[in-house]
């Protein structure tokens, strides 16, 4: 009877749990031994200002759009400078934790990115890019990116930090999403009989939503009987929210838990008003967050290529209230030991009046689908593309990772 | 830790929420007022916002949602709370700096303000015609969002950090002539031009056709039959946005009471807490860590940053780390381990499985979740409270 076998298997690793390691965690971890390669996708919600993040200091007109909100140039004595990346563009000084990456050059920056679809609705806007689908909705790009799980696949291949399973990795690939893993208190016996519930549960949704929670929250609860403890000296508390996010995400990778994709959210990037110093609270931990996981990965980081992405960038002026409102073109990070780091790409449209999309906004020259075709070629080793980004044929790659640079 | 007089303010109205789920006598008036809040969200931790909140909802919100659609859109938009929210409070005409008092070469409390607003700022304006009120397709462009954002120039606030309320400041008002979806508001209109977007949006279809959608969305399914949405949307335009008529065609409908709607909907973390303390009859003196439960499971009350809510599908809900949170809260509930809220499940004593499950959802449970209970205990004595829990951790308790 399935109930029954169930429940015993149930049994059985709470029972291997109590003591050495369980039999599924050392399945998992043998079978990557191979050094598996690792896509990070982290979503900015709320339209992060690229220009502000990224500052292209070497536009006049950069600084007469934001007289009040601008960052000085580098050398300017006039308030915190961008740091100087390669003449042109310089980081938000609140970056700072990313220079290094920079220079050993890990982190690559793509410009003037986005989505060919003109909404300026944050909503709209993010669920066709987690869809990967401009114009539509469905289910989400990281997901269609995965390919077939083999016999030991792992549940924790796609696994997201939040509470709730975000459009990007919705799909027919198993994923799941987890937050606190630190909240479950629940028996064993108890968990074991709910997850048979919903196992055979009649209602499909339900039966779907429990399928992969029950192996995956076994594993993750047998993880934590360990501390976890950084190292390469990463500080994880100064990136906040996605720190804490990262950190988990970094210690499933470095239990060898089979992770091949994984999902971080960042918050708080819709500065209508008051930018600056808010622009700069949420960079510092944006920033630290980043830095920390690199550090705390060390050499892993060479299997490891994590992508940003916020819907869309901000207007090109200032607004009224020392902010932005909702513009276009934005910037992408992507940042691991295989990128072809220390370099801007993608083609700078220009802030001129009639350079600007609807005479506002940068214009996006690149594609998000660009950047992200090209990642999860690279790193998931998924060449159907179109399946991935259906109706969108990528031009010739960026570059962005050592392996297409020579192509590029 | 102490808490600030505004976290005390906010933890007070979270707690008040959750009593009234619990213990109200009108259960539609707090379903809704829930529903209008999400509707127009704002979030606690924008400005002032965390000590305003309880004057939103209970002026704002509560007094209007079953009255006009129209006026409760205007007293949000009026509110503090949604002016700090969706920063239009800040925004203003550019042509100030031309002229008035903070024309160039002036001095004094104007020129303080000029520093921090110096123009105009989209985001209510936006926000109004998407998730208010014409929704995402309801036909409006980026020039009418910034008619809209124009016309509610100078909707601020007196005094915003001693006595935040509803001023209309004429010197921040932008005077000039707009289009606002094909409506011309003339010149000159000052406070009018605000009224008479509100009145052009509650008038038109497109509201009507949302609100409608939004409202079958939440008591029928989450994609509610079109036929319906017609209906409800021709009762709105009829009787000039009367929320309670709405709902009457609604609640009479053939679909209201359909099969395909029998059970359709997953519970929100809110709905999971409150149906599992009601049903098991819970004795909640003090709801503090039951507000806390409904965040773990990811719902936050009055804590949602993005302006629109939180989302009203299925999708939203299920999740590894909510099923996670529900098993071990309601682990927790009926062995009495939430400080506050007492469990007494002696009247399960000596009742069978299917007994117990029949009493707690008011239906059959499935084969299958008898089974895994039975199955589960491998015929030993099972104690009632077990039993329960069990129950309300089945997939059948998780849709209403």
């Amino acid at each position: 009877m399935l109930t029954r076998r169930i429940f015993l298997r149930g049994s059985a690793m709470v029972m291997a749990g109590a003591g050495s390691v369980p039999f599924w965690l050392g399945r998992a971890a043998a079978s990557t031994q191979g050094r598996r390669k690792i896509l990070v996708a982290i979503f900015q919600r709320g339209a992060a200002d690229g220009l502000n993040v990224v500052v292209p200091f070497g536009e006049k007109r950069y600084h007469e759009l934001r007289p009040t909100i601008g960052i000085p140039a580098p050398g300017s004595s006039n308030g915190a400078p961008a740091i100087d990346l390669d003449g042109r563009f310089g980081l938000n000084p609140a970056l700072q934790p990313l220079k290094p990456l920079w220079d050993r050059q890990m982190l690559a920056i793509v410009e003037a990115t986005g989505s060919p679809d003109p909404s300026r609705s944050h909503f709209d806007a993010q669920d066709y890019m987690e869809s990967g689908t401009p114009g539509s909705k469905r289910d989400g790009w990281l997901n269609r990116a995965l390919p077939p799980a083999g016999p030991d696949a792992s549940p924790l291949r796609a696994i997201a930090l939040s509470a709730t399973l975000p459009r990007t990795l919705q799909g027919d690939r198993s994923a799941i999403a987890v937050n606190d893993v630190q909240q479950f208190r629940a028996g064993p016996e108890t968990a074991a009989i709910v997850e048979s519930m919903y196992s055979n549960s009649p209602d499909r949704q339900l039966a779907g939503a429990g399928k992969d929670a029950f192996a995956a929250m076994r594993m993750i609860q047998s993880l934590n009987r360990t501390p976890y403890e950084p190292s390469g000296g990463a500080q994880y508390g100064p990136g906040g929210e996605l720190g804490r996010s990262l950190q988990q995400i970094a210690r499933l990778i470095k239990a060898g838990a089979g992770v091949e994709a994984a999902f971080a959210e960042i918050g708080g990037w819709d500065h209508h008003q008051n930018e600056p110093g808010q622009l700069s609270n949420v960079l510092r931990q944006f920033g630290s967050a980043l830095a920390a996981f690199c550090a705390d990965m060390g050499d892993r980081m060479e299997d490891i290529v994590v992508v940003t992405m916020s819907e869309f960038g901000r207007t090109a002026q200032e607004n009224g209230n020392n902010g932005t409102d909702h513009g276009h073109g934005d910037v992408m990070f992507v940042l691991g030991g295989s990128v072809a780091g220390g370099k801007v790409y993608g083609q700078w449209p220009g802030l001129e009046q009639e350079q600007l999309y609807e005479g506002r906004d940068l214009a996006v020259t690149t594609d998000f689908r660009a950047v992200l075709s090209e990642l999860v070629s690279g790193q998931l080793g998924t060449t159907d593309l179109a399946q991935v980004f259906p109706r969108y044929t990528p031009g010739n790659p960026l570059g962005l990772l050592k392996s297409t640079a020579a192509v590029a | 830790m102490a808490r600030s007089p505004q976290q005390v303010v906010i933890g007070d109205l979270r707690e008040a929420k959750l009593y009234r789920a619990l213990y109200s006598n009108r259960q539609l008036e707090e379903v809704l007022t829930d529903f209008w809040f999400n509707h127009f969200n704002v979030f606690e931790g924008k400005g002032q916002d965390r000590a305003l909140l309880a004057s939103y909802e209970r002026d704002a919100i509560r007094p209007h949602v079953l009255g006009k659609f129209k006026d409760l859109l205007l007293a949000t938009a009026r509110h503090p709370a949604m002016l700090y929210y969706l920063d239009n409070w800040e925004s203003m005409s550019p042509d100030v700096f031309q002229i008035g008092p903070f024309a160039s070469g002036q001095s004094g409390p104007a020129q303080f303000l000029a520093r921090q607003a110096h123009g105009l700022n989209e985001n209510y304006g936006r926000e109004l015609l998407e998730l208010h009120t014409l929704g995402v397709n309801g036909g409006y462009t980026q020039q009418d969002v910034i008619a809209v954002a124009r016309c509610f120039t100078g909707w601020t606030i007196r005094a915003p950090n001693q006595k935040p309320e509803f001023v209309f400041a004429a010197f921040m008002h932008d005077t000039g002539a707009k289009v606002v979806l094909g409506h011309t508001i003339g010149a000159g209109g000052g406070e009018q031009d605000g009224l008479a977007v509100i009145d052009i949006l509650a008038h038109h279809p497109s509201t009507a056709r949302f609100i409608s959608t939004q409202l079958a969305r939440r008591f029928v399914a989450d994609d509610p039959p079109p036929a319906l949405i017609e209906r409800m949307a021709r009762t709105f335009t009829k009787t000039d946005g009367d929320l309670r008529a709405v709902l009457e065609t609604m609640f009479a409908s053939r679909e209201f009471s359909s099969e395909g709607a029998w059970q359709a909907k997953i519970k929100s973390p809110l709905e999971i807490v409150v149906s599992a303390a009601r049903a098991l009859n819970a004795d909640t003196a003090d709801s503090f860590a039951l507000v806390q439960k409904v965040a773990d499971m990811g719902e936050p009350l009055y804590a949602k940053e993005a302006p629109s809510g939180y989302r009203d599908t299925a999708e939203a809900w299920l999740s590894t780390a909510n099923v996670m949170a529900r098993i071990g809260f309601v682990d927790a509930l009926v062995h009495g381990q939430i400080p506050g809220v007492k469990v007494d499940s002696t009247r399960f004593a000596g009742k069978d499985v299917a007994a117990v499950a029949r009493e707690l959802l008011g239906r059959d449970p499935s084969g299958q979740t008898l089974a895994a209970i039975d199955a589960g205990f491998e015929g030993r004595q099972m104690a009632p409270a077990s039993i329960a829990g069990l129950v309300i951790s089945s997939p059948e308790f998780e849709r209403r």
